[in-house]
């Protein structure tokens, strides 16, 4: 048997494997229904790649005579073999990236929700997120997992995209930094709506990086400054901004709590400058117009530690000619501000912490009020009351 | 906060890149192998090499798009960023010129009028070689990311 046809075997046996461990799964949950059936025509998908994978070897064999004995000096042979092998190499990453990072995530969920040292932790912070994604009309079912930091994992399996949201272990009590998850399920905002934003925000971004382009910056630098803002400036501006417009100053001041350090200016390949994003977000949330807040409390208390700690630099990726030109447009082409329509029950739910009560509102606005207050309750007892009004459903399982 | 989303995404756009250069070049290949054999090439590798022609003709088009200011996919200008680091494209109008011929090229080929397909092969190996190397970083990275997270 040829080496490669072993190894055809090895990826179809994880494939497989694949198969049953979802075809084994008898829950009844709506949520995991939802990402199993895509994975399930995706691994049908890959078994097809696989076969013709091996049929373009099967061909190669027949037409060059190849038999594991000895190299092949033909050119185009040579080609073709090496096409071949990166098929290969490319349906294994697939595998990795649709599969072997999913499938661990299924019987997590599952036990964190059976549990009862994580049940009622996940189901709050589920509710959460439920709340959240209703709150923004978004009624997608989406997993939620405790894990290490809070993020969203999103998972292609062909054409169907699906999204994890996680939250993170140690802050399963702090529950005031949940308002984090608004900036990554805006990832899902963005990738839903992402053929808008492109059309509208990457034309304005992309010629204002040729205008401003040095003339002695070289092709690659160019192409690597585009494919930054592009691929990932961009989506993280937008999920900013969908942050502050659907909870407002909750997010900007743990956001500011987090992403504070001695290096407000730094540009990151994956993320911009923080201080450009801090910036942005202040300037959305006074364009809201929201009462009872300071917005120049929160300006001024960012800038006494970034100004006094940063280095000006000027260059090209982030001139603010082209940062200008993405904020303005990312901020027009965002038009939903839920926020507006929650802040009254936001507002009471600050009034009611102030006054050293667990507010009698809703899981959303009772969050935001304890991102935004500076509390005289202990977080754990307050998240002890939320436990207690929010039960967990019984086993569903 | 969510760099392993951007390599997964980043991973997947490389993958069908990859994907689809991949499949030209072992089209192109049996197509000459059977030309020498002087048989007839199969529907089946000349839909191989159509996906060729269908990913840089859309290269070329959000080449042509970004000076125009028009609206352009990440995913080809993903694609135009690996090509830079290639030894091949100088510039804009130099990547455009090579595309242009290769298309002229993979044309000219399927009406059977030529079997040299030397740039077009050279420029579908350069994206298949670097979007698969680009694929292979980010998924390393996502390796770690999860090995990280559990």
């Amino acid at each position: 048997m040829y080496l490669l046809d072993q190894k055809a075997e090895d990826i179809i046996s994880k494939i497989t494997f694949a198969e049953q461990s979802i075809n084994e799964i008898k829950s009844t949950d709506e949520v995991l229904k939802s990402y199993i059936e895509p994975l399930g025509y995706y691994l049908k998908t890959l078994k097809e790649s696989v076969k013709e994978a091996e049929a373009d070897f099967v061909e190669f064999i027949k037409k060059t005579g190849f038999g594991q004995e000895a190299f092949i000096p033909e050119k185009a042979h040579r080609r073709l073999l090496a096409a071949i092998l990166r098929n290969f190499e490319d349906i294994e990453k697939r595998v990795y990236i649709g599969v072997d990072t999913f499938l661990p995530l299924i019987f997590i969920w599952n036990s964190q929700k059976a549990r009862p040292e994580t049940k009622r932790h996940h189901d709050l912070l589920t509710h959460f997120v439920n709340d959240f994604l209703k709150f923004c009309c978004m009624p997608e079912p989406v997993m939620t997992i405790i894990g290490e930091s809070y993020a969203c994992f999103p998972i292609e399996w062909a054409s169907k995209r699906k999204h994890i949201i996680f939250g993170t272990f140690s802050e399963a009590q702090n529950l005031r930094k949940w308002v984090l998850l608004a900036h990554e399920i805006g990832h899902i905002y963005y990738h839903q709506n992402s053929f808008e934003i492109n059309s509208n925000v990457s034309p304005q971004v992309v010629r204002k990086l040729g205008e401003v382009r040095p003339p002695n910056l070289n092709q690659y630098d160019f192409e690597q400054a585009t494919y930054i803002w592009t691929n990932h400036w961009i989506p993280e501006f937008v999920s900013d901004c969908f942050a502050v417009k659907t909870l407002g100053p909750a997010f900007i001041l743990q956001f500011m709590l987090t992403a504070l350090n001695g290096q407000p200016d730094r540009v990151e390949f994956t993320h911009p400058p923080t201080s450009i994003r801090v910036n942005f977000m202040l300037d959305i949330l006074e364009d809201l117009g929201l009462s009872g807040i300071s917005i120049n409390d929160y300006r001024n208390s960012w800038q006494s530690y970034t100004h006094t700690v940063s280095t000006p630099t000027s260059i090209f990726i982030a001139d603010d000619e082209v940062v200008n030109a993405a904020l303005s447009s990312i901020g027009s082409v965002l038009t939903p501000t839920p926020i507006i329509d929650k802040w009254a029950d936001i507002t009471e739910a600050r009034r009611a912490l102030s006054a050293g009560t667990v507010p009698d509102k809703d899981l959303i606005s009772t969050i935001s009020a304890l991102a935004i207050e500076e509390n005289k309750l202990n977080p754990v007892q307050v998240s002890n009351e939320l436990l207690k009004r929010y039960p967990t459903d019984s086993d569903v399982f | 906060m969510t760099r392993q989303w951007q390599l997964m995404r980043d991973a997947q756009t490389f993958l069908d890149a990859s994907k689809l250069a991949n499949d030209a070049l072992i089209g192109i290949q049996f197509a000459e192998i059977a030309r020498k054999e002087g048989k007839c090439v199969q529907k089946l590798q000349m839909q191989k090499i159509d996906k060729g022609v269908t990913l840089l003709q859309t290269i070329l088009r959000a080449l042509e798009a970004r000076e125009k200011g028009e609206v352009t996919s990440p995913e080809a200008l993903s694609v135009l960023y690996v090509l830079s680091q290639g030894r091949m494209v100088g510039g804009s109008a130099y990547l455009r010129k090579i595309l242009s011929n290769s298309l002229t090229e993979l044309d000219r080929s399927k009406q059977g009028k030529t079997s040299d397909l030397e740039e077009a092969e050279n420029l579908l190996e350069i994206i298949a070689n670097s979007t698969s190397e680009e694929a292979t970083k980010a998924t390393s990275k996502v390796q770690m990311f999860m090995v990280e997270a559990r």
